[in-house]
């Protein structure tokens, strides 16, 4: 049933003697309980996925196994690694035993390395730190193991500083620090969460490779089930700081004997009901458009010289269409979509909605700004801090000639609302008492308040949890059906719009290679590009299980 | 971390009740000269002693610290009036000509030494409080212009900001709603600071004699009539010596401590 491409390795598990054993480690920080009787073990040469959502107490769990707990934490239950118990170890033998025997991967390559070190001293500095050997053999080791994570010396030198760096190569390099002095245990908390597609595949087999070339264990962090469906050897289901389910990979997915792994489950492959409808006359319509970022000069004298991020990119959405804008990122995806809300000036070419120009002299008309509506990605970022719900959805009232107030006003809002599942009460309280998904729902609120024609969803769900996601999904749905809603669904995730698209546009490099109907998209792709980004995406086995068609739940 | 906000906000506090009470009462007379009373030391009648002209020094210090609050105050508040306003503009046209008028103007006030530009003023336009005031209050101007500019540069990239300008508001508008709010610790913070560095400067600037003058008692004046007298009464240079030094401390710990309370990187972590 679960297609094995994975090879059979001697040392699996239970073949050799734990790594590392956690024994009903609980931990509570200043009073709040934060993980409850978690038991593991990691032998040597396995990889361990621990999963769950935001908030479910895996990455504390493996701050833990590196000794990195905040202050004020108290634990109870043992932590032990080869043997030693890391929860009553003096910081220095802590200090001594990471990146010797525990390394670790993090999720966001940027923020961890340091910007203005070079890499290859980034990577001798582990080596360095533990007086593991001379500085000329630290050097020699630096080099080696760059070159074992695929960094090619001739075209990444080790002299390169971070910022020189795809994301992709930046990750890269972390795992170099990890890896550099031979640890027993790397743990990766997240490690291609903040990657595209085509760079996480290469990063996680690069990953799998090194756990079994080096016979290192690892511990992998991650809330998506389908990244580590295809390389753990044992999943570790987490809710709520317990482990409530856990097993060898094919069993737990085939199993799923726990109701909230269900739940993730059929979360990570949900659909979202999506009526069929027949589109109506053209509403947005982009003809050739040209967007230029200019670029520094190289010396006073120097002709500006531009970058073309978005290069002379046509389409057409109509009425009540759904369509997906799909790309890696700084494929221009982003930039476009800025483009259509009025945001950023046309270097040639023209966007109008209804046949007006969105923007004409390089102003926005109010007229026909307030048909286009955005929800962005960032459920943290894009809500002012400092004010409430009410008027953070109401921002776009502005836009009206003649906007509600009083009574009229707050009838509004309590109708946005409502209509993204939240109540009425919710208008007074601060943005900060939200959850992210809730947040999304609110952001999307702020969208439809005035009731617009067209809504681009810019990576709007991308930053939420599998769960959470469905949900929101499941919302869009539901208002292009009850509203007739036409909307431009920008993702990097194939997933998230094969369910909720009718029609597909493929971006790379500025321009669309590949457009057609999503299904056909999808079981045909023509263009290299769009077929390498679908091989690219990690995906769960297919099991047999019924009743998997009618699986939209209800929001909330 | 707390005892800092502690101790700054008693010592400001201290010196600030001192010259409101100063408008209503004082211990004695600050323009009533007794030459034979002259040098006193600190006594139950003169508590911290008496000046060269016979002038009780706790009044003094007191109506003094109306004059360094007063001149300090008005600075800063002339350096964020258009200061901010200033920033937040160079920062919605961030690379047009407004910004760089802005900042190269700033760049070109920060390159004189602010004390002896502030001595040429008072020189040229006469000394007094009111001139104090204006040179004091130019070179604060760029200070809170660079710091508002950087600090709502940072906002423009917030997406925050995107969606007010998807709801169609304009830069002046968001500058306002959306980005001024943000700063008010960064500024509130600077303020303090700013406040503490505006004693100094008047200090300095009335004790070359081109503050506050006569018969309106200052603390750099004081001082410097002081000098000649240090080795027979060390009080009356050490008096407003200290006054000057605990108010400035005092607002440096303030400003430090509000900027630890207020700065939401260090409070705990969203819920």
């Amino acid at each position: 049933m679960i297609p094995s491409s994975r090879p059979e390795y001697p040392g699996g598990p239970g073949a050799t003697q734990a790594l590392l054993q956690v024994d009903r480690l609980s931990l509570s920080i200043s009073g709040t309980d934060i993980l409850q009787e978690v038991s593991l073990t990691l032998a040597q040469g396995e990889i361990l996925a621990l999963t769950g959502e935001s908030g479910s107490g895996k990455s504390m769990t493996a701050l833990a196994a590196i000794g990195l707990l905040p202050e004020g934490a108290a634990t109870s239950g043992r932590l032990l690694l080869s043997g030693r118990d890391l929860l009553t170890l003096p910081e220095r033998d802590l200090c001594a035993l990471r990146g010797r025997e525990v390394g670790m991967v993090f999720q966001e390559p940027m923020t961890a390395l340091n910007p203005v070190q070079r890499i290859g001293d980034q990577v001798m500095e582990t080596i360095l730190v533990h007086r593991a050997m001379g500085r000329d053999a630290a050097r020699a080791r630096a080099a080696e193991v760059m070159a074992r994570v695929g960094l090619d010396p001739e075209r990444i030198p080790p002299t390169r500083y971070p910022h020189e760096l795809s994301g992709g190569q930046r990750q890269r390099v972390g795992i170099a620090m990890a890896i550099a002095l031979r640890p027993k245990l790397l743990i990766a908390d997240e490690p291609t969460t903040a990657l595209d597609v085509t760079t996480q595949a290469q990063i996680l087999e690069l990953l799998t490779g090194l756990v079994r070339e080096e016979g290192m264990a690892m511990l992998m962090i991650t809330h998506d089930l389908a990244v580590v469906a295809g390389m753990a050897d044992r999943i570790a289901v987490m809710k709520a700081g317990r482990i409530v389910e856990q097993g060898r990979t094919a069993q737990v997915l085939a199993e799923q004997r726990h109701q909230y792994t269900r739940q993730l489950f059929e979360a990570s492959r949900h659909q979202a009901p999506l009526v069929p409808v027949s589109p109506g006359e053209t509403q947005l319509s982009v003809r050739e458009a040209v967007r230029d970022y200019p670029l520094p000069r190289k010396h006073p004298f120097a002709p500006r010289r531009a970058f073309r991020a978005v290069k002379g990119v046509s389409f057409d959405i109509r009425r009540g269409e759904r369509v997906g804008l799909v790309g890696e990122s700084g494929c221009g995806k982003s930039t476009l979509s800025r483009a259509i809300l009025g945001l950023e000036p046309l270097q040639a070419g023209q966007i109008s909605l209804d046949g007006k120009p969105i923007l004409s002299h390089g102003r926005p008309d109010p007229e026909i700004r307030r048909r286009v509506q955005v929800v962005f990605q960032d459920p943290y970022g894009s809500f002012n801090p400092r004010h409430s719900v009410g008027r953070i959805i109401a921002e776009p009232f502005h836009l009206l000639p003649d906007p509600p107030k009083g009574a009229a006003r707050q009838a509004a809002i309590a109708g946005a609302l409502s209509a993204v599942g939240l109540k009425p009460e919710h208008a007074e309280a601060p943005i900060h008492a939200f959850s992210g998904g809730q947040r999304q729902r609110i952001a999307i609120a702020r969208a439809l308040i005035i009731e617009p024609e067209l809504v681009i969803f810019d990576e709007a769900v991308s930053a939420l949890d599998v769960r959470v996601r469905a949900q929101i999904l499941d919302l869009v749905a539901e208002l292009s059906r009850t509203r007739g809603l036409s909307y431009l669904f920008v993702s990097h995730d194939l997933s998230v719009v094969r369910s909720i698209t009718d029609r597909l546009l493929v971006m790379r490099d500025g321009e669309i290679v590949e457009r057609g109907d999503t299904s056909d998209v999808f079981d045909n792709p023509r263009h290299w590009y769009t077929k390498s980004l679908m091989e690219a995406a990690p995906k769960l086995p297919a099991l047999a299980m019924g009743g998997d068609d009618d699986a939209g739940g209800k929001p909330l | 971390m707390k005892l800092s906000l502690i101790l700054g906000a008693t010592l400001s506090l201290t010196f600030t009740l001192g010259a409101l009470i100063s408008f209503a009462w004082t211990p004695g007379d600050v323009e009533a000269v007794n030459i034979a009373a002259r040098l006193q030391p600190p006594s139950a009648a003169h508590w911290l002693g008496t000046d060269h002209l016979g002038r009780d020094m706790l009044s003094m210090v007191m109506t003094g610290a109306r004059t360094s609050l007063a001149v300090a105050l008005v600075a800063v508040g002339l350096g964020m009036g258009l200061g901010v306003p200033l920033g937040l503009a160079a920062a919605a046209r961030q690379g047009g000509w407004l910004d760089e008028l802005v900042m190269r103007t700033n760049d070109l006030i920060f390159a004189f030494p602010s004390l002896v530009i502030a001595i040429l003023i008072t020189a040229i336009f006469g000394p007094g409080a009111l001139n104090a005031i204006l040179a004091i209050g130019i070179f604060n101007i760029p200070v809170f212009a660079r710091l508002t500019r950087g600090a709502a540069l940072s906002f423009w990239r917030r997406e925050f900001i995107l969606a007010a300008r998807v709801a169609g508001k304009g830069a002046p508008r968001i500058s306002v709603e959306h980005i001024l709010p943000n700063l008010a610790n960064l500024l509130i913070v600077q303020g303090t600071i700013q406040f503490s560095l505006g004693i100094l400067a008047e200090a300095g600037l009335s004790y070359v004699g081109l503050g506050a003058q006569p018969p309106v008692p200052s603390w750099g004046r004081m001082l410097a009539d002081a000098q000649t007298m240090v080795a027979l009464a060390p009080h009356v240079a050490i008096v407003p010596g200290l006054a000057i030094l605990l108010t400035v401390l005092g607002l440096n710990l303030l400003g430090d401590g509000l900027r630890d309370h207020l700065d939401p990187r260090l409070r705990p972590s969203r819920a």
